[in-house]
């Protein structure tokens, strides 16, 4: 009885595994490719389901609809590659992940528009017959789920290794340029595999659609993230490892979600976070995988082994190329800033002023880990909410004085940081972005789970804080005290990036094993950099809990991350100016769009495609490079006099 | 055959080639050589399609190809054998010679060309299910001509094949090129190894950066003065 119980909960788990296999697959081959993640994977899988469950609303025949969405997804998929990857692949991959983000940004917010917020409903294709043993019955559906899924798998592998195209795409994942040269049209066939991916995903989405009766928007994101684990854990570009890990990771999940509040007291919301327990479990111990790998260890010949990272991060000269003399630059912009509050008076303004503040100064911890290390981090909203948390239970429950708790979050927040880098020294980009991310996110689950930060309903009425005897309680108290974190935040930076630390850290941007064999402690430096990027965050996030009063933990997800991402970027990786315009320019921008709300997230998303195609080092390295500073241009001026005067 | 005109390419902001101007004919061994960087295996890379022509003409068989994609010049019957081997490491042998007619439809003909390569390097036949990347240097160059030669080219373009070789390879491999000459093919050779290079070949063109700076015979290079203060060290 009670192990039949179990045995029903297996096939349930592998039903949902079989939706994960299929997403794996697609997400394993185009990272196996490319080596890139595409984060828009599992949008194009919720946008496909949702769109094939209203043409089936609408009436339409199963055997049309089906075909129609699976076609849909597929050019989803080559519009993803064509516009978003392909003029990336020879660049930067940290600007390469923000434009996939940007992708799945765009596909969310045209799902939202299209297709409305609510669960639609999906018809259960596979039908709810049951299959019974004794008093438990076991849903026979999810032994078809589980059968369409080996078949698909079973034909797309059969397809890799008979046909052409197929065995092209294998040799296109091995050497690029040498599969063009035995005549592998390169481009075509990395269509192919996106448009594959997308089908293979899709049918995954009819498949959830199938069990659960419902498809959703909000399904995306989610699915993004348990493609990349059970990508990881099979070995990326094993197939057959993504197909089990995905089946494993629908069986585990599944098991916590029906035993672990009996077994270890786990409350089912932990569910997502099992995924990210097992990715960062896997990524620390294993990272080729369970079954290792064939493909991903071909480094050679992969596009991105071209790097364009030196272009990336040429140091933005926005500052010198105005003809004022360079040290006057810091007091003029401290001066004026200390007059805003003086010269505006608009509470409006100063709310959004003061956003930009505490924005660049978690931006600036970003820059410090990324723009200077090259490490990624996006779990950047989890040190926020950390920061903020602490403040706020701090001067909510032992009246501590403002001063202390920022200090404490600050101290907490770079302990975890210091944590958090740890995996830095055993994993390398595109995965330390999945196990920061994860952190992250479980940072937000535990937030929202636990009683004493009152889970989903979060934390009102934090008191008005109060410093040197000074109430800090209108905006123009929060703009001086954000100004004083702010001007610190940047010295530190300065004071940091120029010092020995500072040389460390771009040794390692630019080449870690070099730098290693220069005598660098490669490891310590890391972690100095995440904890001091998680530091900055923290204090950013203490200054949001006492300026906004009230903190939620969905205030922490995943958009606020990326958000600090792309300022980062727009200002430009390894400038720390560029970090305080970037805030300044996308809460601006956030602002201004507010009457179109309904498609900002979809301008944000292209913008986030759009800048690193069209401007891989930063909106403003550009006006810097190109700009003269006068005295190298009378320079330049008097060379060419000269030569012509010679002649 | 093979006609080269007034070639300019580059990377990025970096020409690397101003202007080069050579030619093959059917049947010829043809050599470029010069030092590190001079610009001889971008040549190579210009004339396969990975890297855009910038300026100038190269015309195969009478057609235009500068501006085709790699994949259009292999069917028109070039075989690039890239530096370094560039073998398939995750793809068996056998698989890595199927590759190399993955231009090639007419499936009876591939396999027998398989077997003959076989038969030439009885070493592959041994190790034709295991991955390439187990093989060793002068084993690896082997698959890599052979997976050239699977597409049936009229012309070889060879970059630096007795590159980290031992000095049994190298022989071999200089050995391979005559053969294949003499069965047909015409090659040009890009080499370090100067002396070896105009030892076989009909004709040379001496690279000094991104400069045809000499040309003759290769003997006539062997001898040259100036060529053997340069770049033969002698």
């Amino acid at each position: 009885m009670e192990f039949l119980f179990f045995l029903q909960q297996i096939v349930n788990g592998l039903a949902l595994g079989s939706v994960y296999a299929l997403l794996a697959i697609g997400f394993s081959m185009i990272y196996g490719i490319l080596r890139m993640m595409n984060f828009a994977h599992g949008d194009l899988y919720a946008f496909s389901a949702i769109f094939i469950g209203g043409v089936l609303a609408q009436g339409w025949p199963v055997y049309l609809a089906l075909p129609l969405g699976i076609a849909v997804g597929a050019l989803i998929g080559v519009l993803v590659e064509r516009i978003c990857y392909r003029p990336l692949r020879v660049i930067d991959r940290s600007v390469a992940i923000v434009s996939s983000l940007g992708a799945a940004f765009v596909l969310r917010n045209a799902s939202e528009y299209l297709f409305g917020v609510r669960p639609a409903p999906f018809p259960l294709l596979l039908g709810q017959d049951k299959f019974v043993i004794g008093s438990v019955s076991f849903p026979l559906n999810a032994l078809y789920i589980l059968f369409v899924a080996l078949a698909a798998i079973f034909l797309f592998n059969t397809f890799l290794k008979r046909a052409r195209l197929g065995r092209g795409i294998m040799l296109v994942a091995q050497d690029i340029p040498t599969a063009s040269l035995m005549g592998v049209p390169v481009n075509r066939t990395i269509v192919l595999v996106y448009a594959i991916g997308g089908a293979l995903g899709v049918i995954g989405g009819v498949l959830y659609g199938s069990i659960y009766g419902i498809v959703f928007t909000d399904m995306g994101f989610p699915g993004t993230i348990k493609a990349f684990v059970a990508a990881i854990v099979g070995g990326i570009g094993n197939l057959a490892g993504a197909m089990i890990a995905g089946l494993f990771l629908g069986v585990i999940e599944t098991l916590v979600v029906v035993y672990g509040g009996d077994w270890v007291g786990l409350p089912p919301g932990y569910r997502d976070a099992v995924a990210f327990v097992i990715l960062i479990v896997f990524l620390l111990f294993r990272p080729t995988g369970l079954m290792g790998t064939r493909v991903s260890t071909a480094e050679a010949g992969t596009g991105a082994s071209m790097g364009y990272s030196a272009t990336t991060r040429r140091a933005i000269k926005l500052f010198g190329a105005i003809v004022v003399p360079r040290w006057m630059i810091g007091p003029a912009a401290l001066l004026a800033a200390v007059a805003f509050p003086q010269l505006i008076s608009d509470p409006y303004l100063l709310r959004i002023a003061n956003l930009i503040m505490m924005y660049a100064i978690a931006v600036l911890g970003m820059n410090l880990v990324l723009g200077y290390c090259g490490q990624f981090h996006f779990g950047q909203a989890g040190f926020l909410a950390i920061g903020a948390y602490t403040t706020a239970l701090l001067m909510l429950n032992f009246d501590v004085n403002v001063l202390v708790a920022l200090a404490a979050s600050g101290a907490l927040a770079f302990a975890l940081g210091v944590l958090v880098g740890i995996p830095a020294i055993r994993v390398r980009s595109d995965y330390l972005a999945l196990v920061t991310f994860a952190f992250g996110e479980i940072v937000r689950l535990f937030i929202l789970n636990s009683g004493f930060t009152r889970g989903p309903m979060g934390l009102p009425g934090i008191p008005v804080p109060e410093i040197f005897g000074f109430k800090i309680a209108d905006n123009v108290g929060f703009f001086y005290y954000a100004l004083a974190l702010l001007v610190l935040a940047y010295v530190l930076c300065v004071q940091v990036t120029r010092s020995h630390i500072g040389r460390a850290w771009k040794a390692i941007y630019e080449d870690e094993t070099a730098a290693e064999a220069m005598g660098i402690n490669t490891a310590r430096y890391k972690i100095l950099a995440f904890g001091l990027s998680c530091f900055l965050g923290g204090i950013a996030g203490s200054y949001m809990a006492t300026f906004s009063r009230f903190i939620a933990p969905n205030s922490f997800g995943v958009d606020l991350s990326v958000l600090v991402i792309i300022m980062l970027v727009l200002g430009g990786l390894g400038n720390l100016w560029g970090s305080i315009i970037g805030a300044a320019i996308m809460i601006g921008a956030v602002e201004i769009l507010r009457p179109i709300a309904e498609f900002r997230i979809a301008f944000i998303g292209v913008v986030m495609i759009l800048i690193p195609i069209l401007r891989p080092q930063g909106i403003f390295s550009g006006i810097g490079n190109e700009a003269v500073p006068f005295r190298a241009w009378i320079e330049r001026w008097r060379t060419k006099a000269a030569t012509r005067h010679a002649r | 055959m093979l006609e080269v005109r007034d070639l300019a390419t580059g990377y990025g902001q970096a020409e690397v080639l101003h202007g080069v101007t050579i030619a093959v004919n059917a049947g010829e061994i043809v050599a470029v050589v010069g030092a590190n960087g001079a610009g001889k295996s971008t040549l190579l890379k210009a004339l396969s399609g990975l890297l855009p022509a910038r300026r100038g003409s190269i015309t195969f068989d009478g057609a235009r190809i500068d501006g085709a994609a790699p994949e259009a010049i292999v069917r028109l019957g070039i075989a690039h054998i890239p530096e370094g081997r560039r073998v398939f490491p995750y793809s068996t042998i056998e698989e890595n010679l199927s590759a190399g007619a993955y231009v090639r439809t007419d499936s009876a003909a591939v396999e027998a060309d398989r077997e003959a390569y076989y038969r030439r390097f009885p070493a592959l036949r041994e190790r034709r299910d295991r991955l390439a990347s187990t093989l060793s240097g002068g084993e690896q160059q082997m698959l890599a001509i052979s997976r050239g030669l699977m597409s049936r080219p009229k012309l070889i373009l060879m970059d630096e094949p007795s590159l980290g070789l031992s000095p049994i390879m190298v022989d071999r491999v200089f050995e391979i090129i005559q053969e294949l000459n003499k069965e047909g093919k015409a090659i040009l050779l890009v080499e370090q190894n100067a002396t070896r290079a105009l030892a076989i070949a009909h004709r040379a063109y001496v690279l000094v950066t991104g400069e045809v700076a000499l040309s003759g015979s290769g003997k006539d290079l062997l001898g040259n003065e100036e060529v053997q203060r340069s770049y033969l060290g002698s």
